[in-house]
């Protein structure tokens, strides 16, 4: 199938620290990644190497058959890219802006700026000047600006901050709906966990600069263990219960609320392990592992 | 002209602070064409309007922009343009469209080195201007007129290679104080050069054949000799410049 990017082992360190090492993807048209880590973890320098904004030590990027180091231009030009925080000249209007960088291309017909910005719903706010923007109005003004010459991938960091939640499913919508209805291939690097793992087709998950996780959304999230909310008296007695039972994982507790992940038994198992250690049980459901949970318990935050 | 390189014209040439400049510069090129000509402001600024005036006026104006001034105004644009777009996240944007680092610092380079040699040009014009305005057609002289054009061509080029100095600065240090500071240092070892007995280091140091042109040679025709040795420098600290911006712009980890 056709590979719109391709990225094999790239690296980068800086002085003594490794940044990002060994990571490896491939996306084919249409696909939604959700670029995951916590602060520091190396999603940032891992889109800019992509968009050849950051040098890399080693490794290869093939954006739509064409090589970033042979041909940087000519692989880019399929790119469009919203890095860091939005960043505009201030004293011009949004769609000057857009128009500025719209020069940048050959073929943008008139009137496209307009629609791209109405597509973001700025529409109304095209004479308004960047400087009078809201964070929120900035992150979709930096998203009509990669969508500049209908690039096959948009790249985009962080795209969610600074919008409130109604702002945040509008953006993921849209991005959504760009890729069913024109193909285009994303790379998303987010906090959003829970939307993320709503629309991201393909997830990776970095730490310290390495790939810890990565595949199709809906394979890493079948294929993980359960998650169980209880509340238990004798909260003591649980834990010691609990704790000592293999194919458990004591999740967190707080009293007697408890969050247990099954790892190798199943519920039924588990109930059976309660009555037969006569815990009194107030309250228990099974839960589906979240992408939270497993982002979670992989980057050793659980 | 390539798109890119238009649309950072367009940008520079919105900046408020040229024209700002510029008609305080006519200010003062009227001023001094009009007030100081009075034998008690002749007397009070111990000048010879005898001498720095009429035919020579635009050459005795020439200094007060080409050397510092001229080279504190170009910093101060040049950091805006490019210091200051870097830290805006500005600087690389042209990059996620399909833009080249070679073609971007190219760009800014064309447009800041042909603003330098533009401003210079205007410096001449505004100059002649008012020399027209108060002493009328005795100020073109023929051979006062060439030599003076052929002088301001030639702080044209040494102010060009400034420029480009500059833009180097601007990449290696990527900081506006920073920049600022090193062309301070430049401004003070230019003085400390020009007034040395060095020859070798006075030979090889670009300032030193502006300070000779307008200074040692004021109101006189250079040699060609002169001239000929101190374009080939400024050529070639240009080549430099030109060469280490390129190569700093694509190593920069933005």
């Amino acid at each position: 199938m056709e590979k719109i990017i391709s990225v094999k082992n790239i690296r980068k360190a800086y002085k003594k620290e490794t940044a990002v090492q060994n990571v490896c993807f491939e996306l084919t048209p249409g696909n939604i990644m959700g670029l995951l880590g916590t602060n520091g973890a190396g999603k940032t320098t891992t889109l800019k190497m992509i968009t050849n904004l950051s040098s890399k030590d080693n490794g290869k990027i093939v954006i739509d058959n064409v090589s970033l180091d042979e041909n940087p231009g000519l692989a880019l030009a399929k790119v469009g890219a919203a890095l860091d925080t939005p960043s505009f000249y201030q004293e011009l209007t949004a769609r000057e802006n857009i128009e500025y960088f719209a020069h940048l291309y050959k073929n943008i017909p008139n009137g496209q700026v307009m629609e791209l910005l109405d597509y973001v719903g700025l529409g109304s706010q095209a004479e308004k000047k960047v400087k009078k923007f809201s964070l929120g109005m900035k992150q979709r003004l930096a998203l009509a600006r990669a969508m500049l010459g209908q690039p096959k991938l948009i790249i985009l960091d962080e795209p969610a901050n600074g919008l409130d939640p109604q702002g945040q499913i509008n953006l993921y919508r849209l991005i959504c709906d760009m890729a069913k209805e024109r193909n285009t291939t994303f790379i998303v690097s987010s906090h959003q966990l829970h939307d993320m793992e709503k629309f991201c087709t393909d997830i990776l998950i970095l730490d310290k600069g390495k790939s810890i996780l990565q595949g199709k959304t809906e394979e890493i999230l079948s294929e993980t263990t359960n998650i169980v909310d209880s509340i238990l008296e004798e909260a003591n007695a649980a834990r010691s219960v609990l704790s000592g039972c293999k194919g458990i994982n004591l999740v967190s507790q707080k009293g007697n609320q408890f969050t247990i992940r099954l790892e190798s038994i199943c519920f039924d198992e588990f109930v059976k392990i309660l009555v037969a250690n006569h815990l009194h049980i107030h309250y228990l459901s099974m839960r589906k592992h979240s992408l939270q949970d497993l982002f979670l318990k992989l980057t050793g935050g659980a | 002209m390539y798109p890119l390189t238009r649309l950072y014209a367009r940008k520079l040439y919105r900046q408020k602070l040229i024209y700002i400049f510029f008609a305080c510069f006519f200010t003062a090129s009227f001023f001094y064409a009009f007030l100081i000509s009075t034998p008690q402001m002749e007397e009070m600024l111990n000048i010879n309007i005898g001498i720095v005036g009429r035919k020579n006026f635009p050459e005795f104006m020439m200094r007060f922009y080409v050397g510092t001034v001229g080279i504190l105004f170009n910093v101060f644009l040049l950091t805006l343009f490019i210091c200051e777009e870097d830290r805006n996240k500005m600087l690389y944007q042209p990059l996620l469209h399909g833009e080249t680092r070679s073609r971007m610092i190219r760009s800014k380079i064309y447009v800041a080195v042909s603003m330098s040699m533009i401003f210079v040009l205007l410096v001449a014009f505004i100059n002649y201007i008012t020399a027209f305005m108060r002493w009328g057609y005795e100020i073109f002289e023929w051979a006062a007129f060439i030599r003076t054009i052929i002088k301001y061509l030639l702080s044209g080029i040494y102010m060009s290679v400034i420029t480009l100095g500059i833009v180097t600065l601007c990449i290696c240090t990527r900081g506006v104080w920073k920049t600022i500071f090193f062309v301070i240092i430049y401004l003070l070892i230019d003085q400390i050069i020009y007034g040395s007995n060095i020859a070798l280091l006075q030979k090889i140091w670009v300032g030193y054949y502006l300070n000779l042109w307008t200074f040692a040679y004021e109101y006189q025709k250079i040699t060609f000799s002169e001239l000929l040795i101190g374009i080939s420098i400024m050529i070639l600290y240009g080549i430099a410049f030109f060469q280490i911006s390129l190569y700093r712009t694509k190593k920069i980890d933005f």
